[in-house]
C-alpha cells in the first residue's frame, strides 16, 4: 500500500525529472504555506545565484519519511532535505549525508552568532554532516478565559510543577452539569519525550537516555517521581483527559478548548492565532531540580549521492544565513538559529502577540533533545510501554520497568 | 381413490388475470397429458396442484378433499422437474432416499424402497455416484426414482423429458408410461410436445391462455378438434387452416377457388384438412384443387409437399414417394369423411 | 467445457497469449514474494547494503515484544472476525433473497458500508465508541450500566471486530446472494413437496448449493483479517504512530518503514503470509473433504 504508492511516486519524480543543468531539489516536510515561503527563499536565491534553480518539493510527516527513505535507498535523493535533530543519527550513521567539513572550513566565521545549543546536535567528532535551520523550545500555554472563569491567577516565573497542579486541578470542571468532565487543567499525549515528560523528568532531576551506555535512565528514583506527578495527575486527579476522551475532540487539548493548559513549541503558534478564546505563555514551571525544558531543532542536510554538491550548498549556506533565516522568520512555526534574527523584529514582531522572546530566553535552561541512532524506535518502544500506565493498564512502576527493558533492547541493537 | 379435480381455477397476479376458469378432473390411476404452447399456463397449473402456487380461485380437490390451503407435502404427491433438481452432492441413493429421510422413515424401509425403485429404473448399478457422473437419461430415471420410492398417490411431471435428446426422448416416453401403468398411481403430464402427449397419454387437455380448450383421449382430440386451435395444435405436421366464405355448399377460399362444404354452413368458415388426408389425383378429377409444388421435404416414410393454390399456402402428406420437385402442377383431392370445418369468429367445430 | 478445451497445436497459441501475463505475475507477485523471503534473512535498514542475518529475524520475532503483541492480536481478531463475517453476510444474503417491496433499498444499505471510505466511517466509529459524547455510552448510561471505554485496551478488539466486520457484511453478503440466486428454485420446490423444515432446506439445499462461495468467501474473508488495518488504524493509531490494538500489518510498516528494520519486517511479513497460506491450505482440504460429502 504506502510503500507501493512511495515508490511509484518515486519513480515518476525521477523520470519526470527535466536536467536543468544545474537544478538542485529541496524536500522538506510542511505546509502549503511553508512551502510559499520556501518559494520566495528559493527565488531570492536563484537571483543570486543565477545559473542554479531551486525545486521545492514538500509533504507531511508521515509521508515525507517514507518518501525520503525510498528515495535515498533508490539512489535518486533530493540534493538538501530537511532532518529533523533526534532523527539526525539515524541517517547520519547510515552514510548518505555529505559530511559539510570541506564547505564550513572554507567560510570562516559562518557559524558565529549560531545559538550553540542548536549546533550541537548536528556535530560528530569528524565534523558537522548537516546544519539547524531552526529550532524549538517548550513552554506553557494557557488559556486565560478557562483561568479568569475559574478566578485562578495566571502561571507566572515562580510556579513550580506543585502550584501547576493545583491550578490543573481547579480548572478540571464538568461546565454542562451532566456528569462528566469537559474542561481539565492540561492535556498531554504522554508518548514522546517532547513536549512534556522529557522535560519533566529532567525538572525533578532525573535523566532520560544514554545513548553511549545504551541506558535508559527513566527509572531513577527522580525519574520515578516525574512519572509519579504526571500519573497522579492523569488517573488521580484526572485533570488531564484520556487518550479516549481527547481524541472525541480532535488532536489537541489546547486548540480545541478543553483544556486549560498545554506544553507546546513555537510550532503551535501559528495554529493557535485562530483559536477564539485568549490566550498567553508562561515559561515551564520549576520542578525540585528547577526549571528546565527541552529544545529541539530541525535541520538541512546535503545527500552524498547529490550530483550537485556546490550547488546545494549554496544553498544552504543563503537558507542558514541571515537573508535566509530573515526570510524564513516570516513563516511563524519556528524560532531562527542566528541570535541576530531570533532577537531582532523580524521574529520578535510577529502577528500574534505574546512574547516570543520566552522560546528564546527558554534556551537558558533548555536540555538538548537527545541525538542518537535509533531514536525513533526507542521512542516508540518507551511510549508503548508508557502508554499502558496512562490507560491505568499497569502500574506506573510496571510500565516504566517495561519501558526501561523494551528502550534498552532497542539501543542495544542500534549499536 | 386419488382423484384430481380442479374446479373453476382462477388465478391473478395483480390485476392481470392468467387462468380464466379451468375445470377438469383426473380419474384415479389415470395417466393426464397437459398440452399447450407456452404461455397457456400448463405449469402453472401443475405447480397448483403441487401446491407450489397458490390460486386465486376456484377448489383443488385430491382424493375427494379440497387442498386449496393444504401444504404441498401432505398432498401425497410427488413431482418431477425438467431439471430433474437432483442435490448435486447427493449420491444417487442419498437423493432418492431423501424424501424418506426427511419424514424420519426407518433405515431398513428407505433401503428397500431405494432398492426396489433402482431395480424398476435400473439404477442398480449407479446407486452410488454422484448426478454429475451420470447421464441425462441416467439423472431423469433418478429423478424419476426419487419420485417412486415416496409411493405418492399422485405424480406430476413437468416437461420431464424436454433436456433429453431426441432418441433418448422417445425411449423414455416409453419407459415413463410403463411405469406407470406398473404402478397405477394418478399422473398429471405437462409438455409443449404435442407427439408426447398422443403417445403417452390417457387424456389430453389442451390449454390456451388460461382457458381449457378440450379435453379427451389423444385420438379424439386428433379425429374430432373441438375448434380451429386444437386442430391446429395436434396433429404434425399441422392441419391446413384455409379461411373462407360459405356459399351455396361450397367455400369460396379464394374468388377463383372453391370446395364443397362439408357440412350446412353460411358465411364466413374455416375449413379444415389434415395433409395425410389429401391425396393425388389425376388432373380433371371431381373436386381436384390445382397445385403448384413450391417444397418437396422426404424423411423416407412421408413426404411433405408445400404448395401455392391460387395465392393461398397448403401442406400434403404421402407415404409413398410420388416422383415431384418443385414447381410441378399436381392436383389434390380432400377426403369428404375426414374434413373439419369451423366457425370463423368463434373457432368452434361446426360439423 | 470440454469443447472449449484448447487441441494440439491451439495449444501453443494458448500459451503464447498467456506469457504476458504469466510473466508479469511471475516478476510481479512472485518476484516479490521471492525477494521479501530474501530480505528476511537479512539486516537492511534501507540506505545500506543488506547484510546477511542468516534465521536470526525470525530467532528474535518470538522476543519482540511489538511482534509478539501483534502476532496475538491478530490471531485473535481473525479467529473472531472471520466466522462472524462469514456467517453474517450468509444470514443477511438468505434475508435479503426474497422477493419483496424494497429489498433493493435494504441490499443497499448493507452494501453501503463496503463502498464508504474507511477514513470517512472510521470517523463515525470514534463518535459512536467516543468515551464521553460516544451514541454507545449515552445507551449503556441509559440502561444505568457504567460507560465503557471502548477503545480502551480491554474492549478495543471487540469493538474493533464489530466495526470491521460491519463493514465486510456487504461485500460477503453479495458474494452470497450471487450464490442463493444460482440455486435454481426447484431445489427448494422439491424440499417443500417433501416436507422439509427451514432448517433441514438451509442444511441440505442452500449451504451445499453455497459451498463454493463459502469457500470462496471463508478465504477470502481470512486474507482480509489478516491484512486489515484501515478501521483499526482510524480507530486505534495513537500519537506515535502504535495503535492500542497492533497487528501484524501494523508491526510490519512499524518496524520496516519508521524503525530502519526492513528484514525485520520481511520476516514478519512472510510468517504473515504462511500463516494465511497454511489456513487456505486447510480450507482446500475441507472443501475437498465437504465438497465429495
Amino acid at each position: 500500500m504506502k510503500l507501493l504508492k512511495a515508490t511509484t511516486l518515486a519513480l515518476l519524480l525521477t523520470t519526470s525529472c527535466a536536467f536543468a543543468d544545474t537544478e538542485i531539489t529541496y524536500q522538506f516536510w510542511g505546509s502549503p504555506q511553508e512551502v510559499g515561503v520556501w518559494n520566495s527563499v528559493a527565488r531570492a536565491f536563484e537571483t543570486e545565484h543565477p545559473g542554479i534553480k531551486v525545486k521545492i518539493e514538500a509533504s507531511d510527516w508521515d509521508s515525507y519519511w517514507e518518501k525520503l527513505k525510498v528515495k535515498v535507498a533508490g539512489g535518486t535523493p533530493p540534493d538538501v532535505f530537511a532532518m529533523d535533530a533526534p532523527l539526525y543519527k539515524d541517517w547520519q550513521s547510515r552514510g548518505v549525508l555529505l559530511n559539510l567539513k570541506p564547505y564550513l572550513d572554507k567560510e570562516p566565521g559562518i557559524l558565529d552568532g549560531v545559538y550553540p545549543l542548536t549546533l550541537k546536535a548536528y556535530e560528530t567528532p569528524d565534523g558537522f554532516y548537516g546544519l539547524p535551520r531552526d529550532f524549538q523550545t517548550i513552554v506553557l500555554y494557557y488559556n486565560k478565559d478557562m483561568f479568569d472563569a475559574a478566578g485562578v491567577a495566571y502561571p507566572n516565573d515562580g510556579w513550580t510543577w506543585e502550584d501547576f497542579r493545583i491550578a490543573a486541578k481547579k480548572l478540571t470542571k464538568d461546565k454542562d452539569g451532566d456528569g462528566k468532565t469537559d474542561q481539565w487543567g492540561f492535556w498531554e499525549a504522554g508518548y514522546d519525550m517532547e513536549p512534556f515528560w522529557g522535560a519533566l523528568v529532567w525538572s525533578f532531576g532525573g535523566e532520560v537516555v544514554n545513548p553511549e551506555t545504551h541506558k535508559t535512565l527513566i527509572s531513577s528514583p527522580q525519574a520515578m517521581a516525574a512519572f509519579q506527578f504526571m500519573s497522579d495527575m492523569w488517573l488521580k486527579d484526572k485533570s488531564m483527559p484520556s487518550e479516549q476522551q481527547l481524541r472525541q475532540y480532535g488532536a489537541d487539548g489546547f486548540f480545541a478548548g478543553i483544556s486549560a493548559m498545554g506544553v507546546s513549541g513555537h510550532w503551535s503558534v501559528p495554529e493557535y492565532s485562530q483559536v477564539a478564546f485568549k490566550w498567553d505563555i508562561a515559561p515551564l514551571p520549576k520542578g525540585p531540580a528547577g526549571r528546565v525544558t527541552s529544545a529541539n531543532s530541525a535541520g538541512f542536510v546535503i545527500a552524498k549521492d547529490s550530483k550537485h554538491p556546490n550547488e546545494a550548498w549554496e544553498f544552504v549556506k543563503y537558507a542558514f544565513g541571515e537573508k535566509g533565516q530573515t526570510e524564513l522568520a516570516k513563516i511563524g512555526l519556528a524560532i531562527p538559529v542566528r541570535k541576530s534574527i531570533a532577537e531582532r523584529p523580524a521574529y520578535l514582531d510577529q502577528s500574534t502577540k505574546i512574547d516570543h522572546s520566552l522560546y528564546i530566553k527558554a534556551l537558558d535552561y533548555a536540555h538538548l533533545k537527545p541525538v542518537f541512532k535509533g531514536y525513533e524506535e526507542w521512542s516508540g518502544a518507551v511510549g508503548d510501554a508508557l502508554h499502558m500506565a496512562w490507560t491505568g493498564e499497569m502500574k506506573i512502576t510496571d510500565a516504566l520497568a517495561e519501558a526501561v527493558a523494551n528502550g534498552d533492547e532497542v539501543l542495544a541493537r542500534s549499536k | 381413490m386419488a382423484q384430481v379435480s380442479l374446479n373453476n381455477i382462477i388465478k391473478s397476479y395483480g390485476s392481470s388475470q392468467v387462468m380464466h376458469g379451468v375445470t377438469f378432473d383426473v380419474a384415479d390411476g389415470e395417466f393426464v397429458a397437459l398440452v399447450g404452447p407456452s404461455g397457456c399456463g400448463k405449469s402453472t397449473l401443475l405447480r397448483m396442484v403441487a401446491g407450489l402456487e397458490d390460486i386465486s380461485g376456484g377448489t383443488i380437490s385430491i382424493a375427494n378433499r379440497i387442498v386449496n390451503d393444504v401444504e404441498p407435502k401432505e398432498r401425497d404427491l410427488a413431482m418431477v422437474f425438467q431439471n430433474y433438481a437432483l442435490y448435486p452432492h447427493m449420491t444417487v441413493r442419498q437423493n432418492m432416499g431423501f424424501s424418506l429421510k426427511l419424514r424420519n422413515a426407518p433405515k431398513t424401509e428407505i433401503e428397500t424402497r431405494v432398492a426396489e425403485a433402482a431395480g424398476i429404473l435400473g439404477l442398480k448399478d449407479y446407486l452410488d455416484r454422484l448426478p454429475k457422473q451420470l447421464s441425462g437419461g441416467q439423472r431423469q430415471r433418478v429423478a424419476m426414482g426419487r419420485a417412486i420410492v415416496r409411493q405418492p398417490a399422485v405424480f406430476l411431471f413437468d416437461e420431464p423429458l424436454s433436456n433429453l435428446d431426441a432418441a433418448l426422448r422417445v425411449q423414455m416416453r416409453a419407459e415413463i408410461r410403463a411405469l406407470h401403468d406398473r404402478l397405477q398411481s394418478t399422473s398429471i403430464f405437462v409438455t409443449h410436445d404435442q407427439v408426447e402427449a398422443m403417445t403417452m397419454a390417457d387424456r389430453i387437455i389442451v390449454l390456451r391462455s388460461g382457458r381449457l380448450e378440450q379435453a379427451g383421449a389423444p385420438l379424439e382430440l386428433y379425429d374430432r378438434p373441438a375448434n380451429a386451435f386444437v386442430a391446429g395444435f395436434i396433429g404434425s405436421p399441422a392441419m391446413n387452416l384455409l379461411r373462407g366464405q360459405a356459399v351455396d355448399g361450397m367455400i369460396k377460399l379464394t374468388p377463383k377457388l372453391s370446395v364443397p362444404l362439408p357440412a350446412a354452413a353460411d358465411g364466413p368458415v374455416i375449413w379444415g384438412i389434415r395433409p395425410e388426408h389429401l391425396s393425388l389425383v389425376p388432373a380433371g378429377s371431381e373436386g381436384a384443387l390445382r397445385v403448384r409444388v413450391t417444397a418437396v421435404e422426404s424423411t423416407g416414410h412421408a413426404t411433405f409437399v408445400m404448395g401455392d393454390m391460387d395465392g393461398i399456402m397448403i401442406t400434403a402428406l404421402f407415404t409413398d414417394r410420388p416422383p415431384l420437385s418443385k414447381g410441378d402442377q399436381i392436383y389434390l383431392k380432400a377426403s369428404p369423411e375426414k374434413q373439419h370445418l369451423f366457425d370463423t369468429t368463434t373457432e368452434v367445430r361446426i360439423n | 467445457m470440454s469443447a472449449l478445451r484448447p487441441m494440439g497445436s491451439e495449444r501453443w497459441w494458448v500459451w503464447l497469449f498467456l506469457l504476458p501475463t504469466l510473466l508479469g505475475l511471475a516478476l510481479g507477485t512472485f518476484g516479490s514474494i521471492f525477494a521479501t523471503i530474501g530480505l528476511s534473512f537479512t539486516n537492511w535498514d534501507l540506505l545500506t547494503p543488506p547484510q546477511w542475518a542468516g534465521v536470526d529475524n525470525y530467532a528474535d520475532l518470538p522476543a519482540g515484544r511489538m511482534f509478539t503483541k501483534a502476532f496475538w492480536n491478530t490471531l485473535a481478531f481473525s479467529g473472531l472476525y472471520v466466522p462472524l463475517t462469514v456467517v453474517l453476510s450468509l444470514v443477511v444474503a438468505i434475508g435479503l433473497n426474497r422477493r419483496i417491496k424494497g429489498i433493493g433499498w435494504f441490499r443497499v444499505m448493507y452494501f453501503l458500508p463496503a463502498v464508504c471510505s474507511p477514513t470517512a466511517t472510521g470517523l463515525l466509529w470514534n463518535w459512536i465508541y467516543a468515551p464521553d459524547n460516544g451514541v454507545l455510552n449515552a445507551a449503556v448510561t441509559a440502561v444505568g450500566v457504567s460507560p465503557v471505554s471502548w477503545l480502551g485496551p480491554r474492549m478495543a478488539l471487540y469493538s474493533i471486530v464489530v466495526v470491521n466486520v460491519w463493514g465486510a457484511i456487504g461485500g460477503g453478503m453479495i458474494i452470497f446472494l450471487a450464490g442463493l440466486q444460482a440455486i435454481p428454485k426447484e431445489y427448494f420446490e422439491v424440499t417443500r413437496l417433501d416436507g422439509a423444515t427451514a432448517w433441514q432446506r438451509l442444511r441440505f439445499v442452500t449451504l451445499p448449493a453455497l459451498a463454493p462461495s463459502l469457500f470462496f468467501q471463508t478465504v477470502l474473508t481470512t486474507i482480509n483479517a489478516f491484512q486489515a488495518f484501515d478501521y483499526i488504524y482510524v480507530l486505534t493509531s495513537s500519537g506515535n504512530g502504535n495503535s492500542t490494538m497492533p497487528t501484524l500489518v501494523f508491526s510490519i510498516y512499524r518496524s520496516g518503514f519508521r524503525f530502519f528494520r526492513m528484514g525485520d519486517a520481511a520476516a514478519q511479513a512472510v510468517v504473515l503470509t504462511a500463516m494465511i497460506f497454511a489456513l487456505t491450505l486447510v480450507y482446500f482440504r475441507l472443501q475437498k473433504k465437504w465438497g465429495e460429502a
